[in-house]
């Protein structure tokens, strides 16, 4: 018998309502679980616990939805899979809040996509109404100081620092929030934390990760 | 509050959900969930499950009537669970009404709303979730405005303490009845019939209840006299409906985006038990014994796997070595699913070492635990409740899980059963050193026993239902006698606490004047009543008190054998002559074999004879004749 298959593959996709408050772990459950209903080969580690070969880019905070997450898979099989036939599989049993915008083979080996992560892209959109004034007057202000102290899991943090850029960004009246944040490991900036920022009531906004920036 | 619309529901839910624990618990959008436009259908149920949503969704009797009510293309079903506290606060405060997790719908606005209740310690939570639909709580306050509100499940065999909070009760296997009832309510819809004349018209089905045309009468010294239909057109004994075949299997059962209890496939491979332990209560209420075929349980299978992606497979049976191929379903599900990662779990197996046969085909790793339930540790008990197994064949079986790779054995033991001695009570503890014993016999210092010991709440429609159950002190004094006889460090002991049981023992032989206990106890602020840390003994001592009933009465007391029980009007087939003789085989220690191959006369075939001789049917009670 041949020796099996290796292969490596990236999907981009966005996650939407359905899954807005799964968190990570559960992500790996529902993508382990798409997999197996689209029979896509995957590899799974050894030992006693074998686990599926499933890597995801970066958490998205719970809440949050997106259209730019990232995941890399790997299949062992003993023909070859084909990107268009596992795309086919996928779509053809299709999971409540995933879209699925491409998916790739990755021939090159790479640096884990974690330790690739720079920075990400994030619009908030406000649930009830806020005046234009206010969101493009707060933005100036907070841009213009240096440090802005705040707290996030007992730590301070100076969070102006991890701010890269930031603008309104206004849509059928309602004035979003584009913002473009670092993200290192230990020194990550949350849209919700700039929002509370900005002095608005995070609560009142949703969130969308846009782009993730890895390094080339 | 009800005037608020879906749009309203999700703005509050997107605001707020944050605050909360698991707030994936509450916005649905599962795989397989089903989506219809509220507008297309004639007809509306909202599914209840009155505990939180990682208990209720994966409840398989919610999955088969959701997936048999939306195949009507004019009949839609929604679903909904029980808020956990945290959630319950801000939707009280923000004026939020309970909610279908699909079309983000009312409660209210449903025209069913259709209560699942597997045990009695979620009645105050029926009672809070009508509560938050902005439902009055008793039929007899509402009106043409209301949904009707249905009840159905394990508990629902005695009705009376939660009768006047429901409109109507399904009694037997609800995946046929609600057919019948979906029609009608159809056809009531289209004349535009009022509540009056609908109820009417469901009172004709069979397996329906409709506790307000049934009307208790009490002796003077507070005891039940009667329970009579309020006039003739009722029939006196509400027979409990069953089809000859099992339903077909739901093959796209929900998905939920959030761990919950068991995250699995679940197939019921059989229904009904012949083994006859007299304190089990489903294996009387469910009765004849009926099975699906190898074929269809591996199509079953295959079917799920392919639209949920579930890694693991639980096969349900009140007793898993009783099904009649089951090694042949095991066989070939191992064939089949080798090299698929998948998990195939096999509950409640007998203990013989053929369980551990099928157990070893079930893994390649033989890491983890291996679950027994002996329930009695002396021959008098096993004679008593009607579950004889040699000592030695116990014995036998331990050493052999332990030398064939399980490390870590766990024993179930019941206490406070009819007729128990101290003597059987310490039976446990002896039990448990010989077993701890052999293992170390076998492979030394690894070998764990895990002993859980729960407490006997006798059940309606049993043997023990005239038994009275024990009180604390009696269970605290059994449990010190537990303690103090187990030898090994080695046994890890988990014993339910002595106060926990008398509340569900009133519940469950209860009669109608239980319902304002009930309701005074939810209004002083009952609910999660399974919760351990939730529950509240006291507040349900005072509301016995306020309303003059003493719980002792229902609950420690023998009960006579001329004294009708409350739920006397509801049959499940089984003659109360039967139960009565059973009872009496108990305290004399005579034993009933498993009634496979001898018909032991229990009255289902009488009373469901027509329904044997269909040709789908699959009931595995012997043939007899019957004149």
């Amino acid at each position: 018998m041949n020796e099996p298959t290796k292969q490596q593959f990236r999907i981009l996709y966005s996650k939407g309502e359905a899954l807005r408050y799964t968190a990570n772990l559960d992500m790996h459950k529902i993508w382990e679980r798409w997999f197996r209903r689209a029979s896509v080969p995957l590899a799974y580690s050894k030992g006693y616990h074998p686990q599926p070969r499933i890597n995801q880019a970066a958490p998205l905070p719970l809440g949050m939805l997106s259209t730019c997450e990232l995941l890399d898979f790997w299949t062992e099989t003993n023909d070859a899979c084909d990107v268009k036939d596992l795309a086919g599989k996928l779509n053809h049993s299709p999971q409540p809040g995933i879209g699925l915008h491409s998916l790739i083979e990755i021939h090159e080996k790479e640096a884990s996509l974690q330790s690739r992560l720079r920075s990400m892209e994030y619009l908030a959109e406000p649930l009830l109404p806020v005046t234009a004034m206010d969101v493009e007057g707060q933005i100036k202000e907070f841009l213009s100081t240096e440090i802005f102290m705040t707290i996030r899991r007992n730590k301070e943090i100076n969070l102006r620092q991890l701010v890269i850029s930031m603008k309104a960004d206004s849509l059928n009246d309602a004035d979003r929030v584009w913002m473009h944040l670092q993200a290192l490991p230990g020194a990550s900036g949350r849209p919700d934390d700039v929002v509370g920022a900005l002095g608005f009531d995070p609560a009142h906004f949703r969130y969308t990760r846009i782009k993730i920036h890895l390094d080339e | 509050m009800n005037n608020i619309t879906p749009k309203e529901i999700n703005l509050f839910l997107e605001t707020h959900l944050l605050k909360v624990q698991k707030p994936g618990r509450y916005i649905g959008g599962e795989l397989n969930q089903i989506n219809k436009p509220w507008a297309s259908v004639d007809l509306r149920f909202l599914l209840a499950f009155p505990d939180i949503y990682d208990i209720g969704l994966p409840n398989l009797g919610i999955m088969i009537l959701y997936d048999i009510l939306n195949r009507h293309s004019d009949v839609l079903a929604e679903r909904a669970y029980a808020p956990w506290n945290d959630m319950e606060t801000l939707m009280r405060e923000n004026q939020i009404p309970l909610y279908s997790l699909e079309t983000r719908q009312p409660a209210s606005n449903f025209d069913v709303i259709a209560f699942s209740l597997p045990y009695e310690s979620i009645y105050t939570n029926v009672l809070n979730m009508l509560d938050l639909a902005g439902i009055p709580l008793r039929s007899a306050q509402r009106d043409e405005s209301h949904p009707l509100i249905f009840a159905g499940g394990h508990a629902a065999y005695n009705p009376e303490p939660m009768a006047p909070f429901i409109d109507v009760f399904i009694i037997g296997d609800g995946e046929f009845i609600i057919e019948e009832v979906t029609g009608i309510l159809l056809h009531a819809k289209k004349q535009s019939s009022t509540r009056t004349e609908t109820l009417l018209a469901l009172s004709a089905i069979k397996g329906v209840y409709i506790p307000s045309y049934y009307n208790p009468g009490y002796s003077p010294d507070g005891s039940l006299k009667s329970l009579d239909p309020s006039d003739a057109r009722f029939p006196k004994r509400v027979q409990k409906f069953i089809a000859s075949h099992l339903p077909e299997a739901p093959l796209k059962p929900l998905v939920p985006n959030i761990d919950v209890i068991h995250n699995r496939i679940a197939v019921e491979i059989m229904r009904g038990c012949t083994r006859g332990c007299r304190f089990c209560h489903a294996g009387f209420i469910n009765r004849p014994i009926r099975e699906r075929s190898v074929d269809e349980i591996v199509a079953i299978i295959d079917e799920s796997i392919k639209n949920t992606g579930y890694e693991e497979v639980a096969l349900l049976s009140l007793s898993s070595s009783d099904y009649s191929h089951v090694d042949e379903l095991i066989t070939r599900l191992t064939e089949k699913y080798k090299d698929r990662n998948l998990t195939v779990s096999l509950p409640s197996l007998r203990i013989e070492s053929f369980s551990i046969d099928l157990m070893e085909k079930l893994r390649g790793s033989r890491t983890g635990g291996f679950t027994l339930a002996p329930e009695a540790a002396t021959d008098h008990m096993r004679q008593i409740i009607n579950k004889p197994i040699a000592e030695e064949a116990l014995l036998e079986t331990a050493a052999a899980i332990y030398e064939r790779g399980w490390t870590t054995l766990k024993l179930y033991f019941m206490i406070g059963q009819p007729f128990e001695t101290d003597e059987d009570v310490v039976g446990i503890a002896d039990l448990c050193n010989k077993v701890i014993r052999v293992g170390r016999q076998k492979i030394g210092g690894r070998a764990k026993l895990n002993v859980s010991v729960a407490t006997f709440i006798p059940k309606p429609h049993t043997p023990f239902q005239w038994s009275p159950m024990n009180t604390p002190e009696m269970i605290r004094h059994k449990h010190q006698l537990i303690r103090e006889n187990i030898k090994s460090r080695a046994i890890h002991l988990s014993m339910s606490r002595a106060d926990d049981s008398w509340l569900e023992g009133a519940l469950t032989r209860g009669d109608r004047r239980l319902a304002d206990v009930i309701e005074t106890a939810w209004h002083a602020g009952a609910k999660f009543d399974a919760w351990r840390d939730e529950t509240n003994p006291d507040l349900w001592k005072d509301a016995f008190i306020q309303n003059s009933l003493s719980p002792d009465t229902y609950i420690y007391r023998e009960r006579t054998f001329d004294e009708p029980f409350p739920w006397d009007h509801i049959s499940v087939g089984v003659k109360k002559s039967f139960l009565l003789s059973e009872y009496r085989n108990s305290r004399e220690g005579i034993t009933l074999e498993d009634c496979r191959d001898h018909c032991v006369n229990c009255g289902i075939l009488q009373q469901y004879r027509m329904l044997r001789q269909q040709p789908e049917s699959d009931w595995k009670c012997p043939e007899i004749k019957i004149s």
